[in-house]
């Protein structure tokens, strides 16, 4: 009897340090440098936004979030790496739909989107905008459609390169509209964009950044937005589901942490990223970049994920753009 | 007068204590980085932009931008002093300087490398505020046709500066466009040459391959030599130069700059190829071309200048048009949209400050590169005392930190001695490495716009004719191609004949 109560009261203390010691380890979450994955070089603009986190988590967190540069085979490496790190809370990625995209079209991919991950926060989503030379004399998407169809193969509309979210945009309108017209691959968008300013092709699906300066200032001509809705930085220009129902190609931003990493410090996290994401400061410089802020619950951010691994595995194999 | 109110202007916004002292130390920063081998100005960009967040715009751009030039100033003295080339523009810094330094006049070197980045600075300060918006629509008007026939250019340039058998050089060209088609094929994602090495997936990084056949080679060529005979020599000559070193430059100095003002314009292979066409005219118009590759001050002072004067007009598609020149560049770009500064056409008229405000810090900040330098060259020139046992595990330490930390990739580090041993073999064969590297920087550049030209017209060949830019500079390229060959051939004759 006596034996027993001593039995119980041990377990109890064991489970009462045990639980102590996993909300202990949340509240005291960091108490070293955390490490912010980025999948592509320094400058680009989701190093961008993952060095703006890492600034304002590092002020609100007290422990440095220091952003690395892990670029290489369109993010796989980044991706695979963090698939791999220790689940502690201090090895975390900041990753684009890429994530989601990649497993599609790579044939060897190390890392599961949805199994690989515990997402932690959207940050941003964003939408591409299809643009041309006005010189195409096309105002609208209908006479862009129209003008796909009689010029065919002739129409040269570029990318920001091989498998990016402009060309997926831009094989996905093809499929949708039953045209076919010449893909042509840059490396990044501000190339891109000067091609078509410059003339050498017709146009282009690309992120906003580069391409709002040039279309205020009259160079080129927008059609259209790929999200549902209409983006901010563009209000008077029309979303390609308005005459094409269904047609989403979303870009998102959105911090994980490896599968297995502790539901308190990924709470903590969200909480903090949520907060961060909410002031104005961050907003304005977000909405700069061509974003749009986002932040929500953890579970928003693993719902995204499925649901675009699921679309890009459907379209992809159709478009025949997988690569090795 | 406009130009004198935008200059005025300019001055104006760069002429506060806080802007004096970010851009200070931006310089001074960016020579101290540029200085450590491989350790560029990118990471220490990347690293100082979230410090930028809270400055106003002006300040932080005159910061990263002094970062940007005082480490490719930087760059020259380590490609100088140690023959440790980490940027492209000062592989053929390292050609002369490097053999100037050997023959004791480090300090020579160094001083024209100073003087003449600021004044084609200068120089091309100016330009820019003449031409900015001619400058902008010009690099519109290249399409990938013309860009590849630029390259083309470029290319049989590279054969020119090469010292010794145009023969090596073309095959030593061949082999670096072979390098340079490692990775992934942009039109169609495939990877290309990579052996399933996933490190290779990307293609080698031009900091690799030329710290390893540049410069670790030399070490092993060194470590074989005899104490006395080794390239880094305890004689240090002349620190300064003088009278007759700027009688023998200042040409070189303007061309370089014209050169370079107009090259930087051309986003892509611009930069890269104002250094290497500086070097190949000066060697084409000198009266004893056989000096260059021992010791020429023009093949210094020319590839400096023109580096420099590019790096400023590269502002201005960065600027007018959101085209990076480099990645450094493409961290500037970065740092101005995260400011809510958004590149674009009417950046000019909508923000004066900013524009002339950064042209004007680039003036004052070369002036910053000069005061500091000079005294610098003095330290730097004594570091060559330092023995060469003690220097070479030193060198070799930096390389391998600078390397690994381009991609925290350990695959680059060995990469870089592979290429170590590959110079080595070059030495022995005396094959000039830099004809390759040109070859590598622009053989992937020249192949994606070649598709592209073609890829547009749907395979008509014509368009490399009918575009006016592009039929001239491939017209050009061939006469440079006749101008090279004909002699070969003629020697080759006379070498018969004498037999």
């Amino acid at each position: 009897m006596k034996r027993n109560t001593l039995r119980i009261l041990a377990g109890a203390v064991i489970a009462a340090v045990g639980l102590n010691a996993h909300s202990a380890f949340a509240a005291d979450y960091p108490e070293k440098p955390v490490r912010l994955i980025v999948p592509t070089a320094a400058g680009g603009s989701l190093d961008t936004i993952a060095r703006l986190l890492g600034q304002r988590l590092e002020a609100t967190l007290g422990k440095p979030f220091v952003v690395e540069n892990r670029a290489g085979a369109n993010g796989n490496t980044a991706f695979e790496f963090v698939a791999k790190a220790k689940p502690d809370g201090y090895t975390l990625l900041v990753a684009s739909d890429a994530l989601a995209i990649n497993p599609s079209l790579y044939q060897n991919v190390n890392y599961d989107p949805v199994k690989s991950y515990a997402p932690v926060a959207l940050v941003t989503t964003a939408a591409q905008v299809l643009v041309v030379n006005p010189a195409l004399g096309v105002k609208d998407l209908k006479g862009f459609t129209a003008v796909a169809k009689q010029k065919g193969k002739a129409l040269s509309i570029g990318s920001p390169g091989s498998g990016s979210a402009g060309h997926l945009s831009a094989v996905l309108y093809q499929s949708e509209t039953k045209t076919e017209w010449t893909h042509v691959a840059f490396k990044g968008g501000g190339p891109a964009v000067t091609n078509v300013v410059g003339g050498h092709i017709d146009g282009l699906f690309v992120t906003l950044a580069p391409a709002v300066p040039q279309i205020k200032a009259g160079k080129l001509v927008a059609l259209a937005v790929t999200t549902p809705k209409r983006a901010v930085a563009l209000p008077d220009v029309p979303a390609v589901g308005e005459s094409l129902p269904g047609f989403d190609v979303t870009n998102w931003q959105g911090v994980f942490a490896p599968a297995g990493t502790p539901a308190a410090v990924v709470n903590k996290l969200n909480a903090t990223i949520q907060k961060i994401v909410a002031e104005p400061e961050i907003q304005t410089k977000l909405v700069d970049l061509g974003f749009e802020t986002a932040a929500g619950a953890p579970a928003e951010l693993g719902k995204q994920v499925q649901e675009n691994f699921a679309k890009w595995a459907k379209i992809i194999p159709q478009a025949n753009i997988t690569v090795d | 007068m406009e130009l004198l109110q935008n200059l005025a202007l300019g001055m104006s916004v760069v002429m506060t204590v806080d802007n004096l002292m970010y851009c200070f130390f931006g310089a001074l920063l960016g020579t101290v980085v540029g200085v450590l081998p491989g350790v560029g100005p990118v990471v220490t960009i990347a690293l100082l932009l979230p410090m930028t967040f809270g400055l106003p715009a002006v300040t932080a751009i005159i910061m990263l931008a002094g970062i940007y030039y005082g480490a490719q100033y930087g760059g020259s003295t380590t490609a100088i002093l140690m023959k440790l080339p980490g940027e492209p523009s000062s592989v053929v810094t390292a050609i002369d300087g490097h053999a100037m330094a050997q023959k004791g006049q480090a300090g020579v070197a160094l001083g024209i490398a100073a003087i003449g980045s600021f004044i084609a600075g200068s120089i091309a300060a100016l330009f820019m505020a003449l031409f900015s918006p001619a400058l902008a629509s010009l690099a519109l008007k290249f399409g990938p046709a013309d860009n590849f026939a630029l390259m083309a250019f470029g290319l049989i340039g590279a054969v020119v500066l090469a010292r010794g058998d145009p023969l090596k050089a073309i095959a030593m060209v061949l082999t670096g466009l072979a390098f340079g088609l490692v990775g992934t094929d942009v039109s169609s994602n495939q990877a290309r040459l990579s052996f399933g090495f996933s490190s290779l997936a990307d293609g080698i990084s031009f900091v690799v391959i030329s710290m390893g056949l540049v410069g670790v080679s030399e070490i092993i060529a060194n470590l074989e030599r005899p104490e006395g005979e080794r390239s880094i020599q305890h004689r240090i000559g002349k620190v300064w130069p003088d009278r007759a070193a700027f009688a023998a430059s200042w040409r070189a100095i303007l061309r370089g700059t014209g050169i370079g003002s107009l090259l930087g314009v051309l986003p892509g292979a611009g930069a890269a190829l104002a250094a290497f066409t500086a070097y190949s005219s000066e060697k084409k118009l000198a009266k004893d071309p056989s000096r260059f590759g021992r010791g020429a001050i023009e093949g210094v002072a020319g590839p400096e200048s023109a580096n420099n004067a590019a790096a400023q007009t590269a502002l201005v598609p960065l600027l007018t048009l959101g085209l990076p020149s480099g990645a450094s560049t493409a961290l500037l770009l970065g740092a101005l949209t995260i400011q809510g500064i958004v590149p674009g056409p009417q950046i000019m008229d909508d923000m004066p400050d900013l524009f002339w405000g950064v042209i004007a810090s680039m003036w004052i900040g070369n002036i910053m590169l000069v005061v500091l330098n000079l005294p610098l060259i003095g330290l730097w020139v004594r570091m060559m005392r330092i023995p060469y046992r003690l220097l070479y595990p030193a060198i070799l330490l930096f390389c391998a930190i600078g390397v690994f930390s381009l991609s925290s990739n350990p695959a680059d580090v060995f990469l870089t001695a592979i290429f170590g041993l590959l110079g080595y073999v070059f030495i022995k064969l005396d094959c000039d490495p830099a004809p390759l590297l040109l070859g590598f920087i622009l053989g992937p550049l020249m192949e994606e716009d070649f598709r592209r030209a073609l890829i547009i017209t749907q395979g008509d060949f014509g368009v490399f004719v009918t575009r006016p830019i592009s039929a001239t500079l491939l017209a050009a390229a061939l006469v440079l191609l006749i101008t090279l060959l004909v002699p070969a051939i003629r020697r080759g004759r006379e070498v018969a004949f004498q037999e």
